[in-house]
């Protein structure tokens, strides 16, 4: 009894020091980040790493606001991932209940078009999309990247996973109360889909946050720019600014941080009942 | 009575589906699959990125021929294969992780929300971070082998042997997180009574995660190999943003640099839509020989 308690006791020490270990690697490089970015330029790289520095110079997070429109940067990329992401979850949820509660002619083909979308990568065709959208006269405009995101075929796939688990009686009686189908899809599937809802919104608001290839391609004035396209700017214009450099990349995880924390209590559940079980 | 009642709900079904499909389809259409249509055409066209889409001549195959024995062509392709060196590490890491984490260590949310950190940040702050801790001279990761002993370390963003391990580490790191929560979603799935029957037949810790928790997070498994080979054969903005040209000897470049450059820098737009093509036919391909494979081991 003694040894097998001893070994479980081992066992567990041992699970809490290869946890601990990768959470230090994780974690690492955001310490080193933080920390940097309250450094005087020069003491960035001293070594050992000073990993609390003795005088914070919390000026570097005023002066990156001033050194480049951070402001401007900060502006367009909150109105677009707002915006991407509330169209995207709204038009993925849409089709999603078509596809997986109602039966139309043609459906099976349309959602193979969705499926051999999704294993189609995007810079595959990026480039005649450019193309249409500038003649469409939207070369730098926020509307091009709002189109070309607002719809998406993981959004669908996702979402009807998440929706085929909803039992069809629940949408029976609702249609025997009388309940129209988009009062069904407003009342029964949006309330009942939190966990998919909160996955999606996620994924995207941290997609479209982060994305560096869309706005690069098309937004080439400065007043367009995001965030990601900024922090580009920011670190080839002042290379050797490293600690505004790291300022600037903390000022711009903060907002997506929050969006995850807040939204992170569903997060496994909507993966495990959307995405898992494919 | 009763056929008639569901063919006249199946009416109402057909169309109330309609309303609800179309416009997310007609989106799908224009923004998706025109352009994919597009990029067909435009790769048998001399498109300069200027003109326009209709102007652009006819030439058949050139562009492919001029593709297929281009040598960075295929360098390109090499290397953005090479890098998926890092899905099965990172597929592996993340398994041994979320088994352990999952074990009741009371604070899995808690690391749950660590791992996930740097999967929401943005690659071009994790970029200039490791750029700066692979840097050759003064690099947190050098000065620490030189501290442990090690007299010689790599030089990782000078030498073409090393720069592609800069970018797996790289995405290995930043990515873990996401398959360990998917792997925890999995394994939470899978009911307690598999473990009790198999604990009454005597199997021990290694055997059981072997023979039930390995088995039955297959989906999970064949889901993440799809998605990440499918976002692997994207590789752009990593190499682009740790080494500003292409690395030393071309050894980071991919193919999508390949095609953005041809594209937008060359203003070859139908040499580019070869690229597109090629690329798209080979990720498309992997995608429905992995689905084949994997419909045919289940049965």
């Amino acid at each position: 009894m003694n040894l097998n308690q001893k070994m479980k006791t081992g066992y567990k020490v041992l699970i809490y020091f290869l946890l601990l270990l990768v959470t230090l690697m994780t974690i690492y490089p955001f310490a080193w980040m933080i920390s940097s970015s309250l450094k005087e330029n020069k003491d960035v790289f001293n070594f050992p790493i000073e990993w609390i520095p003795g005088t914070p110079r919390w000026k570097n997070y005023v002066e990156i606001w001033q050194k480049i429109p951070l402001g401007i940067f900060m502006k367009n990329t909150v109105k677009l991932s707002v915006i991407v992401t509330f169209l995207q979850v709204l038009t993925s949820s849409f089709a999603a209940y078509a596809f997986a509660k109602l039966d139309f002619k043609g459906k099976n083909i349309l959602f193979m078009c969705y499926i051999a979308t999704i294993a189609i990568p995007w810079q595959a065709y990026m480039v005649p999309q450019f193309i249409m959208m500038s003649s469409m006269g939207l070369n730098n405009t926020h509307l091009a990247i709002i189109c070309l995101q607002a719809f998406s075929a993981f959004g669908v796939f996702m979402m009807r996973q998440f929706y085929m688990k909803i039992p069809d009686e629940l949408c029976e009686a609702a249609r025997i109360d009388g309940l129209s189908e988009y009062g069904i899809w407003l009342r029964i599937m949006v309330p009942n889909s939190m966990p998919a809802i909160t996955t999606l919104i996620i994924f995207t608001f941290v997609t479209t946050w982060n994305d560096f290839l869309g706005p690069q391609i098309y937004l080439t004035e400065t007043r367009l720019k995001t965030i990601q396209i900024g922090l580009r700017m920011f670190s080839t214009q002042y290379t050797s600014d490293y600690a505004l450099i790291m300022a600037a990349s903390v000022a711009t995880l903060i907002p997506v941080l929050i969006v995850f924390l807040s939204l992170q209590k569903y997060f496994v559940q909507g993966m495990m009942s959307s995405a898992v079980k494919g | 009575m009763r056929a008639k009642k569901t063919s006249s709900i199946k009416k109402v079904d057909a169309f109330w589906g309609y309303t609800f499909i179309i416009i997310p389809f007609v989106g799908l259409i224009l923004f998706s699959i025109i352009p994919l249509i597009m990029t067909i055409y435009a790769s048998l066209t001399a498109w300069p990125l200027g003109q326009s889409f209709f102007d652009a001549k006819f030439i058949g195959l050139k562009n492919y021929k001029e593709l297929f024995h281009a040598d960075l062509f295929w360098k390109s392709l090499g290397n953005t294969f090479f890098y998926m060196i890092g899905i099965p590490i990172g597929l592996f890491l993340s398994l041994i992780f979320a088994n352990l984490m999952n074990r009741g260590t009371g604070y899995e949310n808690t690391f749950r929300v660590i791992f996930y950190v740097p999967v929401v940040t943005s690659i071009v702050a994790v970029s200039f971070v490791f750029q700066r801790l692979f840097m050759s001279d003064g690099g947190v990761i050098n000065t620490f082998l030189q501290n442990i002993g090690v007299t010689n370390p790599p030089n990782w963003l000078g030498h073409p042997q090393y720069t592609k391990w800069v970018i797996i580490i790289m995405s290995v790191w930043k990515g873990l997180g996401s398959s360990i929560i998917l792997y925890i979603a999995g394994m939470q799935g899978i009911s307690n009574s598999y473990y009790e029957a198999a604990t009454i037949d005597g199997a021990t810790g290694l055997k059981m995660f072997r023979y039930i928790t390995l088995p039955l997070l297959k989906p999970v498994t064949f889901y993440l190999i799809v998605t990440s080979v499918i976002g692997g054969a994207q590789m752009y903005v990593e190499p682009r943003l740790i080494f500003a040209a292409n690395g030393p000897a071309n050894s980071t470049f991919t193919t999508v640099i390949y095609l953005y450059d041809y594209t937008f820098s060359n203003s070859r737009a139908g040499y580019g839509s070869a690229i597109a093509v090629v690329l798209g036919v080979i990720v498309f391909g992997l995608t429905a020989l992995q689905l084949y494979v994997n419909r045919r081991t289940s049965k």
